[in-house]
This record gives C-alpha cells, structure tokens and sequence, in this order.
C-alpha cells in the first residue's frame, strides 16, 4: 500500500492533464465580430444590418426562433422587422429606425442583442448616427425587451481582441500563482535554515523550490509576452506588471548568483537565506501593491490585480482553479526530486 | 552526458526544421498567430511552458548522471 502515499502526484498530473483536455475543448461562446463601421445604423430609416459571428451555428434556427433588438435603455428597444439567415455565422437583420435623437441615448446603450434556442444570447455595440437623408419613419413605437436565455451548454466568454486566447488565463497566469507558493515555501525553509543552522537540509530545500519558482515566473514572464504580441500589439509594453514581474526575478536571479559565490557551505546557507528573506520581503510589493497603484494593461488594475472581468464567468473558473492547484502540486513534485538528488550530492561531497 | 548531448540536437534539429517547414507555409508569423480566433497563441504558450519544465528536468537528469558516474569511480 505503499504507493498511496503519491496521491497529491496523480492529483496535479490529473489536474493538469484536465486543464489542457478540458482548457482546450470547451468552446468559445457565440460572439459578434463586425466592425464598427458596419454596425452602424441611421435614425428615421429603413435598412438592413449584416452582423457576422464567431463560433455561431444559425443554419440549424429557425428564422421566427430569432429574437434580435437594439436596446435603447432598461425597458425599450427596436425590434428587427425580419431576420434572414444567410450563413452559419452571419445574419441580416431589417431595421425601421424611429426618429430618436442618439444623443439622448445614455451608456451602455444602444447595444444589440440577438437571443435563439440552439446559438443563446449575444450582445455587441451598435452605434446610432442622426440621417440627414429623408426621414421615413416618423413613429416611435418601441417594443418592449423581455429576457433572452444564454446557452446553457459548457462555453468559455467571446471577448474581442482576446478570442480564442481567453483561454491563456488557464496556463499563463497559474505560473504566477504556483511562482507566488512555491516562494513562499522556499523563504519559510530559509527562515527554518536561520533558526536551525546545524544541517544543510533546510538550505537545501529552499533553494530547489526557490529553482522552480523562478522556472515559472520565468515561464510566465515569456507567456505573457507571446499573448501580448497577439493582444496588445507588442511583447513588451512596458507595462507595470510586466515590470515589476521582471525586477522581481532578476532579484531572485541574483539569489542564484550569491549562491554560487560561496566556497563555504554554511557561509552559503546563511547567507543566501537571509538574501532570501530580503528577495520575497521586495517580492510583495513589486507583485501586489505597485500594481495596484498605477495605470495597468493588465486586466483588474483598479484594485484587483487578478481577473476580474472573467473572475464571475464559472465555466473558466472550473477550469482555472483546478489549473492553479495541479501545476502547483507539480512544482512541488519536481521540488522533492530536486531536493531528493541534490541530498545525495550533499553526502557524497561530505564523505569525500 | 553524450546521449542528452545526442537528445538536444536531435531536438534542436527538429524544432529548425518545423520552423523552416513552417514558414514556407505561413506568408507572415502574426498572419498565422492570428489565424482562426488566436487559437495558435495558446498552443504556442503551452508549447513555451511544457519545454521549460522539460528543460528543468534534463538539467536535472544530467545532475543525477553525473552523481552515478562518480558512484561509478569510487
């Protein structure tokens, strides 16, 4: 029965095998990818709106199924007069626009919002400009916006720019979470190595976890910067956290660099503990509060430095926990086998 | 040491070669990233964390090599 003792290790291999398996098959809801230029609609007219989708299957909707309006506040909206399907992802929705003056309209609208049975519900901006052209609509009738229910089928947010990389948040970002423990328990085996300096055993510790945490702060650094160029336009923006995430590795880097100064082994230890203790001591403000203090690309700078535009979808957090706990575990597990080997060469430099 | 030598060519050479591969393919590197709704992005990131980690473990074999070697001596 001695193999129960490994649960924790088929637990991250089963939790991360489930966040690439699960991370990558659960598709994207439907969302609407016009431009702007093509959402836009003329007051006092009649007129035909073409809005193309993504991931939408309306080939297998009935056209009458299809509820589409543009919403004008809480209560009203103008409904479509017609709705043709003319593609899997593309629909033409006939609009008679009443006179209205869109500046009175008041943010978040006007915004459109389609609802069927098989493809759910999406919304999107529309944008209203007064015609200059002959009015032909004089009436202002509005009809009234009943509820439209989403999909209930397992799907991940359709966010523009963003699109399929949404689902960078389950591998990038649990670097930085597993980074965030994984230092945390190196600086608690520093501390250990300071209050009990007899043995190496301690030092030996925090150094292999401190290792793989710089791995996947490292890891996270380089990921961020691929979905940056795909996102944001450049793989570097200089933006507040991809800086501070940077200072605070290369201090951790310099911790590596101290340690290998060091001819004497108890000398080493010490020392390279307390640098420790200083590196995650500079960690939390460079990871937690500069970032909160300015101006950040990054989602959730006002105040939340995480995810908080996503953190309320649950179909990425059943997949984003999960995610977070195995690659944690797995560090872990990488950890022991670091510490395990580096025992042994312990022994045999003190038996030669 | 000679055979992960030997296993880091080998990979060095594969990753050219799907690299040549694959520009002749693709007319531009953020044409093809951006292709069917980024999903490339993605593959790409897991790509990145999957060889570091594979990294950290071939350091870490050749670490344990070199303690069977002198296990070897003795």
């Amino acid at each position: 029965m001695g193999y129960l003792k490994h649960w924790w290790k088929v637990l991250a291999a089963v939790l991360v095998l489930y966040a690439l398996i699960i991370g990558m098959t659960i598709p994207l809801r439907n969302g609407i990818v016009s431009d702007k230029s093509s959402m836009t609609l003329k007051t006092g007219q009649k007129q035909t709106l073409t809005v193309l989708f993504y991931n939408a299957r309306y080939k297998k909707e009935k056209p009458e199924a299809i509820t589409a309006r543009i919403r004008i506040d809480s209560a009203k909206a103008i409904c479509a007069e017609s709705v043709t399907i003319t593609a899997e992802r593309s629909l033409d929705l006939k609009f008679n626009i009443p006179t209205i003056d869109p500046n009175s309209i008041k943010a978040p609208f006007p915004f459109i919002e389609i609802g069927s049975p098989e493809n759910g519900y999406v919304f999107s901006s529309v944008y209203l400009s007064a015609s200059a052209d002959s009015i032909t609509n004089n009436e202002t009738s509005f009809c009234t916006a009943s509820y439209l229910a989403p999909s209930t089928k397992p799907s991940f947010p359709f966010l523009n720019i963003l699109e399929e990389s949404i689902r960078n948040l389950l591998y990038h970002v649990p670097m930085w979470f597993g980074m965030m423990l994984l230092l945390l328990i190196s600086v608690i085996y520093s501390v250990l190595q300071l209050t009990k300096p007899e043995g190496l055993k301690n030092d030996i510790a925090a150094k292999s976890f401190a290792g793989i945490g710089v791995l996947y702060g490292v890891l996270g650094i380089i990921t961020g910067a691929l979905w940056a160029k795909h996102t944001w336009g450049a793989y570097w923006s200089w933006d507040v956290k991809q800086n501070t995430s940077a200072v605070a590795l290369l201090i951790y880097l310099a911790y590596f660099v101290l340690r290998s100064s060091f001819d004497d082994a108890d000398k080493k230890a010490r020392i390279s503990a307390v640098y420790n203790i200083f590196a995650f001591a500079t960690l939390i403000p460079l990871i937690y509060i500069i970032p909160r203090m300015v101006d950040s690309l990054h989602p959730g700078a006002e105040g939340n430095p995480a995810f908080s535009s996503y953190d309320l979808d649950n179909n990425l957090r059943l997949v984003f926990y999960p995610a977070v706990v195995g690659f944690i575990l797995l560090g872990i597990w990488i950890a022991t086998i670091w510490i395990r080997i580096e025992k042994i060469w312990q022994r045999k430099i003190e038996t030669l | 040491m000679n055979t992960i030598k030997k296993y880091l060519l080998t990979g060095f050479a594969a990753i050219f070669l799907a690299l040549t591969a694959y520009g002749q393919t693709a007319s531009t590197k953020s044409d093809f990233f951006e292709s069917t709704g980024k999903i490339y992005v993605v593959v790409a990131v897991i790509v990145v964390i999957f060889l570091g980690i594979l990294a950290l473990l071939i350091s870490l074999e050749r670490r344990l090599a070199k303690i069977e070697k002198e296990e070897k001596e003795l």
